[in-house]
């Protein structure tokens, strides 16, 4: 959705803007922050590059860092900030794993380790096709949510990556962009995963719609919500979503004895709401 | 209707929605959210689509004369004045062109069954709703 292009050292003069955001990694390092004057903004990622774009272009221009290998720019921008650029640009993304189901789309939303990409893996495994695995781009079009699946790459713990490895059938490959990316899928559901104590058996309940907006919000990447036309989009996005999305707190144990269950309840879930099919990729 | 003493509008920097029987109310210009209760959404949907506000607030119950003669108009009197201290609604002046009489064509709105005391709710402000800390990167994060 977004192109890359390289601009050499020299196009990239040092610019003043308001700090927006900034990432960091597990140990609280920062990885990268981004910066807007009102007209450009730009992500400074100190070990590969100033990746520079505008509301008026989808094209995202970098400069890239002495020494900063080409792949390694190309796969970040690509896995990481696209979805971060999209938002800026008026699409939004939610901090999700996603999945189509011959019914639609279901958007598998959590805080951090909260079992988004194993469940999203145990549904491909179960037919799905996983369209994201941390972060779904999707935009409000009338009285539809359309998603916009990108390229990922599977993170699995490494338990979760043996458990896959031994069980059967055999996960299947993230589809390639020919199978998955690109396309537009209407969302269909979204489920709030939460831990459940151990021994509990997996629960589901439906959030009001007023709920929804609160808990959905709390899963929103936004790049700047010191912006009033930002924010504006943001918020007109999650009450659209709120509103024609019916929203779940699913609530299980973490482990993967529980897996079956969870499945035939999201999945079960989603056929009795007697929807209409929507696309799905070829096999 | 004594109670108000002008012509009502939404405020210009707040965005509204209905969700279900409630809605939601957000003001741009602090960020600040609310929610409103079945009653006050109505009441919000006739004060945004203008006209005679009690006369219409009204028709959109089923059986409007169950509610205690004065309390509709005191009630939402209260919600109005509740609403414009939080900047959430205008009271300007009345001029000879406004048109308070009915409006010439039906407005469809969701009926309501009972008439409840209409509330609105702060939620918090939509940085205090967004995750704290921010998200991590996509695809940096710890495996999950």
């Amino acid at each position: 959705m977004l192109t890359l292009r390289y601009s050499p050292a020299s196009d990239s003069p040092g610019r003043a803007g308001r700090l927006v955001n900034t990432w960091r990694d597990d140990a609280g390092q920062t990885i990268a922050r981004a910066f807007t004057n009102g007209v450009l903004s730009w992500i400074e990622w100190p070990q590969l590059g100033v990746f520079e774009f505008d509301a008026a272009s989808t094209v995202v221009r970098v400069t890239p860092a002495p020494g900063a290998p080409k792949d390694v720019i190309e796969t970040t921008f690509v896995r990481s900030l696209q979805p971060i650029v999209l938002q800026a640009l008026g699409w939004q993304a939610l901090h999700a794993s996603a999945v189509a189901t011959p019914t639609g789309v279901i958007a598998l939303c959590g805080r951090v380790a909260s079992g988004k990409s194993t469940l999203a893996a145990a549904l491909a495994r179960a037919g799905c096709v996983q369209l994201a695995d941390e972060a779904l781009v999707f935009r409000c079009h009338e009285d539809r949510v359309r998603v916009h699946p990108l390229p990922y790459a599977r993170d699995l713990r490494p338990s979760a990556k043996e458990y896959f490895l031994s069980g059967e059938p055999p996960l299947p490959a993230v589809p390639s962009p020919a199978q998955a990316i690109g396309a537009a899928y209407e969302l269909k559901a979204a489920f709030i995963l939460a831990a459940a104590d151990p021994q509990a058996r997996p629960a589901i309940r439906h959030l009001s719609a007023v709920e929804a907006f609160s808990v959905l919000l709390g899963h929103a990447h936004c790049f700047d919500d010191d912006d009033r036309r930002h924010t504006q989009g943001l918020v007109e996005s999650y009450l659209a979503l709120a509103a024609q999305v019916p929203t779940y707190r699913l609530t299980y144990p973490l482990t993967f004895a529980s897996l079956p269950e969870v499945i035939g309840l999201v999945l079960g879930t989603e056929r009795r709401r007697e929807i209409l099919p929507s696309r799905l990729p070829p096999a | 209707m004594s109670e108000i003493r002008g012509r009502l509008s939404p405020a210009p920097d707040v965005v509204s929605r209905r969700l279900g029987e409630a809605a939601i109310l957000i003001d741009l210009e602090t960020a600040r959210m609310f929610a409103l209760n079945d009653t006050a959404t109505v009441i919000w949907e006739c004060i945004r689509d203008g006209g005679p506000l009690l006369e219409q607030v009204r028709a959109c119950f089923d059986e409007p004369d169950r509610v205690p003669p004065g309390q509709m108009a005191a009630d939402v009197a209260k919600l109005i004045e509740e609403l414009e201290g939080l900047g959430l609604v205008g009271v300007s002046a009345m001029s000879d062109r406004d048109d308070m009489s009915p409006l010439p064509y039906p407005v469809p709105r969701p009926r309501v069954a009972e008439w409840s005391r209409p509330s609105v709710v702060p939620i918090g402000t939509v940085a205090e709703a967004l995750p704290r800390g921010g998200l991590p990167m996509p695809g940096l994060r710890s495996s999950d």
